[in-house]
Parts: C-alpha cells; structure tokens; sequence
C-alpha cells in the first residue's frame, strides 16, 4: 500500500516539483494550492502525512491544520524566519528544502508511525 | 534874630542839601522848596509853587497824603510818611518824608528823601519772601536752633500746628536716618557761615517719613553776626520715591538677568573699551576690579581658539557695516572651563556714525549639552529605528526569498535525478524556472539593497509615484500576505516627482507597515492606495480598515518617540521620521478627518518648470 501523502501550498510551481519528484509507487501524493479543496480533500481521505505551507491564499498553514479532523500525522512548511509551531505539527520544515530530505522524512516517519500501532 | 552869618549858613545848608527841603502851607501849596526838589523831580522851582502839592502826587496817595495832612495840622509830627510824586518826564518817585507844623505860623516844614531805588529793593524781598512762604516749606531758628517761625506748608507736610513747633528744635521732626555727625556737620557749616544744602529724611507727626531739599541759611545782623537761620525746603519725596523705584526695578532686572544668565555689554567703537554687566563678568567667570575696563583683544580671547575668527569677524562687521549677529559660541573662562554661550550684538548709531556696539551674553551650557545630547540620541535612536524597520523588513521578505529558492533547490534536484532520462525539452523547462526564481530572488534583493542604502548622499531624481508606490509594495507584500490584508491601488499613470526614491519609498514602506499593525485586530482588513491631483500636488492617500486617529492625538504623533503600539512593537519614530523626510521635501503630511477610517494624506509638489509636452 503506497503511502498517502497531501502537499498544500500555494506556490503553483514547488506543487508541481513535489509532485515530480515523490509521485511513485510507494507514495501517492495529492498537491493543492487551494487551501479549501485541499482541507476537503483530506477529511475525506485520512492520509497519512500532510505537509501545509505556513502561507495560505486565505488562511495560514495552522488553521487549516485544525481545520483537517483527520489523525494525519501534520507537518508545518514555512519560509518564515520565526514562525512558531502549533502543537498539532509533529515537525516543522524550513524552505528552501532539499526533496530527497522531504521523500527520506516521509518514509521514516510513516515509519516510525507505523511500529508502535503494528 | 539870627546874624547874618548865621543865616548864610542856613541858606547854604537850604541851598545844597541833597535832601529835600520844603515849606508847606495847610492848605497844601509849597512855599519854599529848596534847589534840591527841582532837581530831583525835574520841575521849575515856580512850577512846584504855583500848583497845589496835591497835583503832583500818584492819584492812589492823594487820599492818604491828605490825611497826613491833616494829622500835621492837628499838631501831631509825621515820620517817614511814604508818597509818589510825578516826575516832570512823568514816571514816579517815592519820597519818604519827615514832617512837622510850626504852631505859630501854621506852616509845615517837611524833609523828603528820594527812596525810589530802595523801594524796588524792599519790593524784591518782599516778592521773593512771599515766594518762599508760599511756594516751600519755610522755617526760622534762632542761634541755638529753635524754631521761631514756620510757615503752613511746614505744619502741613510735618502734621504739627505752629504753636507745636514754634520753641521746638528740629529734632520733633527727626527720623533717625541720619547720623548725629551728619547733624553735626550742618551745623559745623552753617555756624560758619555758609549756605548748606542737601536732602533730609524727616518723620511726621503720624509717623509716616518725608523726604525735603533744604537750604540753610545763616542770616547775619549789622554787626556781620549771625543773627539767625532760615530753612527753605521742598517737598521731593515723590522723587525720591520714584528713585528708590528704579533702584528697586534696576536691582530686579539685575536679579532677573542673573536667574536668566544674561549678562549686557557695550563697547566703544573708538576706544574699543568693553562695559560689562556684573552678570557678564560672571557668566565669563571673569574677575571684576573696580575702575578696570576689558578691552576688545580680552574678550575676543575669552572664546575658544575655533571660535575667535568667528566673533572677530561678527563685531568687525558689526562695527564697519552694522550687521547683527548672534552667535552660539564656546568660550574659554579664565579658570580654563569650557562653556557654551550665546552672545548678540547690533551697532548703534549716534549721528549717522557707529558708536557703540551693544548686545548679550546668555549662559546656554546647560541647554546647549542638553540638545548635543538629544541630537546623539536621537541619531542613535533613529540608527536604531532603521536597523529594527530593515530587521523587521528582512524577516518578511526571507519568505519570499526562501518561496524561489526552494523552487531553485526542487528543480535542481529533479534535474539530478533526471540526469540521464530527462529530455532536451525537460532540462530547458526545468532551467527556465530556476531562472525566473532567481530573477525574482534578485529584484526582491534589489529593492532591499536599495531602502538599506539610506546613508548615502541625497540625490533627488525624478520619479514616477506609481513605481514608488509598486516597490514599496514589493517590500510589503510578504506582511501583507502573511497577515492576509486586501490591498487595493488605484495610480496615476503620468505621475512623476522630484525626490529622494529611497526616502520617499520608506515613506510608503513605513505607512503601509503601520497600517498592516493596527490592522492585526482586525476581521475586515484592507488598504487603500489612492493617487490624485490638484494643479499643484500629486496627493498620496493611505487608508487602512482602523478607525480614524483620535483629534487630540493627531498632533503628537508625527512626535519622536510617539507611538501607540506596545512596547518592543515600536520605536515611535517611524511617523517622525516620515514627517522629516517629506518636510525636506516640501511635501506635506496630514490625517483626513473627514474619513472614518484612517487616512494619512501626502500632498507632494509637482515638478516645477518642467518641459512643457503640449
């Protein structure tokens, strides 16, 4: 089972790198730049990891994370200096980021998430 | 009967008498005159004969000449009996006459003088004695000083009656101001003889003290002894008063310059010889010897060595073309202490020509350090203001710097990981976006590097306000993202000026960042940018969401180091600053109360004298 993975951000052009780059057999990728599908998107699908950009078109990156009811595990992207992370973030990644970090983060922490529950 | 010698004698005695002789009837005709009447009174001895005495006579005497008469008729002797005869060219003489009536030949035998002269002198000091009563306050002692004779003017300034200071000294009035030996040397003086005069301070009756001019005059018998004195004095005690006013209003505005710490000077332009206040002398902290006088040379050598050639020059263009001046100086205290005055002077004409200059000198120490002071503050503290707005600045714009470079990294990546499957196509795609996130990357960088760059040299140029307006939104737009506030800009198209763009657009930077915080509360957040014009300014308006800055506040907060917001949110300098800049140049800054929001309005002068385009 690939692992389901939702990128929200609303830069149009590292959605679409992201999606290049991690799109594969063991990862099934979902990007937005709209925060609204994208909140939707995933209360419907429960993935397992969603990375949420800081700066939204309308919202910021933490209130669309309390907006998703899921148990996704939720991971804060920013390229702010001092954004501080909410505690419903398990992380919290600057950018610029290196992809094959981002693609070795997720396949340690779905990972790690999956030991303890198996 | 008498001989005939004897007779001669009387004859001649008759003839030559410089008095004058005359034998008179009752009924008022001479019958002898002697030589002496015709001289006197200019008439023919016939003339005097052949009409009646009453005749010659001033027409106010003749009534009492005719009394006189008549007493001399009834027997009784008349002395010094006083008339006016008529001279023959018309004026009048005054005869004092002795007079007496042979009882047997019922004639009157009279000797009269001529006292014209000493009637005017008699009249003089009586006008002049009537003079003194009248006008002064008159008093007559006898030798060992007690009062004989004081006039009402004397009771009425001193309070006492007559009969309260006649047989009294004039120690009934004494005030106890003035020494026994000042007493002492009146009487020295005029026991000697002469005439002293000077201002006493006496006391009256109900305690109340008066001040009097005197002069004491010895007065002297026939014997050339001092028979008594006499006192004539005026009232000057509202002259002294008034003395004593200037003095005090002199004392006051010596006490006020001194608190004040101005001191006055004036030199002489032919001399060059300095006058001095006492304050001068101690603002210069210079020592003042009686009789000494500073010269030009001194004072200018009381100024620090910088400063001289700049005060030399101030007073030599003073004295050869009456220019002011006023000039903050250093100067140097003969204790070697350093102090900041502030000295004026202004030429004063006499005649058309410079004669003295004249001016101050202010002790402005205390102010002048404070104020060096507050300027280095407020240096530093403007330093700081624009480190914390670049900081502040930097932190907004790191986002969209890291947005491309993340994009930058991405593609790089993909395109390692591609190295050998990607398509020509695929690689230049791929590089074509890096490029256009470095470019963006480099004019994010470019704007910074131009608003840091504010130390430099002020070069105004032209431009256009919606350029201005377009990069300060550049440097705005990650804030306003992150706080998600509308902006909304409606420009000008043709709307260039004459400025500083890096001041003028930390201007625009600085009112918009202020607009996004008050907004930060806010559930309906907006900007608006709006350009207009009237035929002289483009007018720059700047209205945020807030509700419009309360009247009472609109003055102070263009302050330094005003500000609403919480402390470590701001410096308060931002407004000051913005005001500064748009002071310099000759734009003008204000609240539109009339909107409900707030709006700060820029009106900035069009460019003047510019190339006509029609």
């Amino acid at each position: 089972m690939p692992i389901k993975v939702v990128y929200i951000d609303d830069e149009e052009m590292l959605c679409q790198m992201f999606k290049e780059y991690l799109q594969s057999d063991e990862i099934d990728l979902a990007v937005f730049t709209d925060e609204g599908p994208g909140i939707e998107y995933c209360n419907n699908n429960n993935p397992d990891l969603i990375f949420i950009d800081y700066r939204l078109k309308k919202q910021n990156g933490t209130d669309v994370a309390k907006a998703i009811t899921s148990d996704s595990i939720k991971v804060l992207i920013t390229g702010e200096l001092d954004v501080t992370m909410d505690a419903c973030f398990i992380d919290k990644i600057d950018k610029p980021y290196r992809l094959a970090d981002i693609k070795n983060f997720i396949t340690e922490t779905v990972m790690m998430k999956s030991l303890p529950s198996s | 009967m008498p001989s005939k010698i004897e007779q001669s004698i009387y004859e001649k005695f008759f003839n030559l008498s410089i008095d004058m002789l005359c034998i008179a009837n009752t009924k008022g005709y001479f019958k002898t005159v002697n030589p002496s009447f015709t001289q006197v009174l200019g008439y023919s001895e016939e003339e005097l004969l052949s009409a009646p005495i009453f005749d010659f006579l001033h027409p106010d005497d003749v009534d009492k000449t005719a009394q006189e008469l008549a007493k001399l008729s009834s027997g009784l002797d008349s002395l010094f009996f006083e008339n006016r005869y008529r001279h023959k060219n018309n004026h009048y003489l005054t005869f004092s006459w002795n007079g007496y009536i042979d009882g047997d030949s019922g004639l009157i035998y009279a000797v009269a003088r001529d006292i014209t002269k000493q009637v005017k002198v008699r009249n003089k000091l009586q006008h002049l004695q009537r003079a003194l009563a009248q006008e002064t306050i008159y008093a007559e002692t006898d030798l060992t000083g007690v009062i004989t004779n004081v006039n009402d003017n004397f009771c009425e300034i001193s309070g006492y009656s007559k009969e309260e200071l006649i047989g009294n000294t004039h120690k009934l009035i004494n005030s106890d101001h003035h020494p026994a030996s000042f007493f002492a040397e009146i009487w020295r003086k005029i026991s000697s003889g002469k005439i002293w005069s000077g201002a006493i301070k006496n006391r009256k009756k109900n305690g109340e003290y008066y001040f009097v001019q005197s002069i004491l005059v010895p007065i002297f018998d026939n014997n050339e002894k001092i028979s008594n004195y006499i006192a004539i004095r005026q009232d000057i005690t509202d002259k002294v008063n008034s003395e004593h006013d200037r003095l005090k209003a002199l004392e006051i505005l010596s006490e006020t310059s001194s608190a004040a710490k101005i001191g006055g000077w004036e030199m002489d332009v032919a001399t060059s010889k300095l006058t001095w206040t006492n304050e001068t002398f101690r603002i210069l902290d210079v020592e003042q010897v009686d009789g000494l006088s500073p010269m030009l040379p001194e004072g200018l050598q009381l100024f620090v060595e910088t400063d001289q050639p700049i005060i030399e020059k101030a007073v030599q263009r003073a004295i050869e073309f009456g220019e002011s001046y006023g000039l903050e100086l250093q100067a140097r205290t003969p204790k070697g202490e350093i102090k900041w005055i502030y000295t004026s002077g202004k030429a004063n004409y006499k005649k058309g020509k410079i004669e003295t200059i004249s001016g101050t000198i202010q002790d402005i120490h205390q102010r002048k350090i404070t104020e060096i002071k507050y300027n280095q503050e407020r240096q530093k503290s403007i330093m700081n203001a624009k480190f914390a707005a670049l900081g502040e600045l930097s932190a907004s714009v790191a986002h969209e710097i890291n947005n491309p470079l993340g994009v930058i990294s991405g593609y790089a990546e993909l395109l390692q990981l591609t190295n050998k499957s990607a398509s020509p196509e695929d690689i230049l795609t791929k590089s074509a976006i890096i490029l256009k996130s470095c470019d963006r990357i480099t004019h994010i960088v470019k704007s910074l590097k131009k608003f840091s760059r504010s130390d430099e040299a002020i070069q105004h140029t032209v431009c256009s306000v919606k350029n201005l307006i377009s990069e300060a939104i550049v440097l705005t737009r990650a804030k306003l993202k992150l706080c998600i506030i509308d902006l909304r800009c409606e420009y000008i198209e043709d709307s260039n000026i004459l400025c500083n763009e890096i001041e003028i657009e930390q201007v625009i930077v600085n009112l918009i960042n202020n607009a996004i915080d008050a907004l930060s509360e806010l559930p309906d957040k907006w900007i608006d940018i709006l350009v207009t014009e009237t035929t002289q300014d483009y007018i720059i308006s700047i209205t945020d969401a807030g509700l419009t800055i309360p009247i009472e506040k609109q003055l102070s907060i263009f302050e330094p180091f005003f500000t609403t917001k919480n402390t470590g949110e701001g410096t308060g300098l931002g407004l000051s600053i913005v005001k500064g800049i748009l002071d310099n140049h000759g734009a003008k800054i204000s609240i539109d109360n009339n909107n409900k929001n707030t709006c700060f309005v820029i009106h900035f002068p069009k460019i003047k004298n510019t190339d006509s385009k029609d």
